[in-house]
């Protein structure tokens, strides 16, 4: 009994005296050299956002689709001219917005005849020679996607028809007001 | 009892008597073996071994790229045509090593893709190319030793055409345990007439007491996803070798910010040393 207890005080105290001596332990060998990482592509920005610009300056160079894209609201009747001349109009359902990515689109619906007609714009397009904001409602539709008004009180009727009934007016107006 | 000899002795005395049947011996005439020209026949070829294998196999005569998928998207030709496209960054991708034939018995250039300097083993080996450490390593098997790139030379996006096809590799997502209708496109159960709690089910899986077992290989759910997929002949739409992007057409497999392994088309570009030396 006494003599494990002697034998463990003992141990403690070696252990003690091991800690209190400094020691140094020599490397095994010389570290090998690591090489400088190359230099950042692109100054470290994030590569789809780049693209996106650099796209944007090809598909977009005055700005000018970007701003239609991020302004127009569903509710607003629009005018897309292709580069043949031929164009459509048609009020807008939809906008479907993307991130770095020139995939934004406008959805438009009218009617020919009876028959309602929905059409996708991809707004990037290079075969779209302009898209114009032809008329503003006077009070918007509530939510951001009027996928609802299809086949209900609220939908679009023939936007062609109601364009060139909308001018004809317009110019008879004109007419009257020459005539005072 | 008569003995089978005296039969015999007895037939044959009959037999010449009516027939004068004589029986005449002849030596055995065999050529010595020193008679023979010895020839040496060449050792037979084991279709199945690596150096065959070597010669046989389809390979690209150069290495490839390691990219990271980044994401999605819409891509405009001049014509004004539409196509879904995918973005893959080749950051700073180097070469580390070569693999010989004489020393590993293939040949193939070792490939490392974005520098990583903190918790980096394997130190020697970026030394001796002369490169950063690397997150990414891997190989590429190339058909002769003409298609080994120098030790530490940069590959940038522009190794690729633009309109070249390409292949590309990858890890699928995994979707985890998966029932048969998502996993193999079965139909499932009928929604009514009578069926219960087995709508998306696959039903029976094989006989009845013959064979009294499932055959090996029947399509069940199971862990889905999460394979090594590859994309074939895929086009090359944009290739920045300085901002180090990489377009193509349509999708590949893996999540965003995956590594991809990205070669020239095997199907287009491919060919193995034996077809070489018949043409």
């Amino acid at each position: 009994m006494f003599g494990l207890l002697s034998k463990r005080t003992g141990f403690r105290a070696a252990s003690v005296a091991v800690q209190s001596v400094r020691t140094f332990v020599p490397l095994k060998g010389a570290k090998p050299t690591v090489f400088e990482p190359l230099p950042k592509k692109r100054n470290g920005e994030n590569a789809m956002a780049y693209l996106h610009k650099q796209l944007l300056k090809k598909h977009d160079p005055t700005g000018q689709r970007t701003n239609l894209i991020n302004t127009l609201r569903a509710g607003d009747i629009i005018r897309v001219t292709y580069m043949d001349r031929s164009d459509v109009s048609g009020r807008i359902i939809a906008i479907k917005r993307g991130q770095y990515n020139l995939g934004g689109n406008i959805l438009i619906r009218t009617k020919v005849g009876r028959i309602a007609s929905e059409l996708r714009i991809p707004v990037f397009n290079p075969n779209i020679r302009f898209i114009e904001l032809v008329e503003k409602p006077k009070q918007y539709l509530p939510r951001n996607k009027h996928y609802y008004v299809r086949e209900s009180s609220n939908d679009v009727n023939d936007v062609e028809a109601y364009l060139k009934n909308k001018r004809s007016e317009e110019v008879k107006q004109t007419q009257t007001h020459k005539t005072k | 009892m008569l003995s089978f000899n005296s039969v015999s002795s007895r037939v044959l005395q009959t037999l010449n008597s009516t027939f004068n049947f004589t029986a005449t011996r002849h030596a055995c005439k065999i050529t010595s073996i020193h008679a023979i020209t010895s020839m040496k026949t060449q050792p037979n070829q084991v279709n199945h071994s690596v150096e065959l294998g070597n010669r046989r196999k389809c390979l690209l005569d150069r290495p490839g790229l390691f990219g990271i998928k980044r994401g999605m998207i819409t891509w405009f030709n001049d014509n004004g045509r539409q196509f879904p496209a995918t973005v893959i960054e080749i950051d700073s991708v180097e070469v580390i090593k070569h693999k010989t034939e004489q020393e590993f018995g293939y040949t193939s250039v070792m490939v490392g893709a974005v520098d990583k300097l903190k918790n980096v083993n394997n130190l020697k080996l970026f030394e001796q190319a002369g490169v950063s450490p690397k997150h990414k390593l891997g190989e590429f098997r190339v058909r002769s030793e003409t298609g080994l790139v120098p030790v530490g030379a940069e590959l940038k996006a522009d190794m690729f055409a633009v309109g070249q096809m390409v292949d590309i590799k990858g890890i699928t997502k995994g979707k985890g345990f998966a029932g048969v209708m998502k996993r193999h496109g079965f139909k499932g159960l009928a929604a009514t007439h009578g069926v219960s709690k087995a709508h998306r089910k696959q039903g029976a899986t094989g006989g009845n007491q013959d064979p009294g077992r499932v055959l090996p290989g029947k399509k069940m759910a199971g862990r889905m996803g999460g394979r090594s997929s590859t994309e074939m002949n895929l086009e090359v739409l944009h290739a920045d070798g300085d901002a180090g992007i990489l377009v193509v057409k349509g999708c590949i497999p893996g999540p965003n910010k995956a590594y991809v392994k990205i070669t020239d088309s095997v199907k287009l570009y491919g060919k193995s040393i034996e077809s070489i030396e018949r043409d």
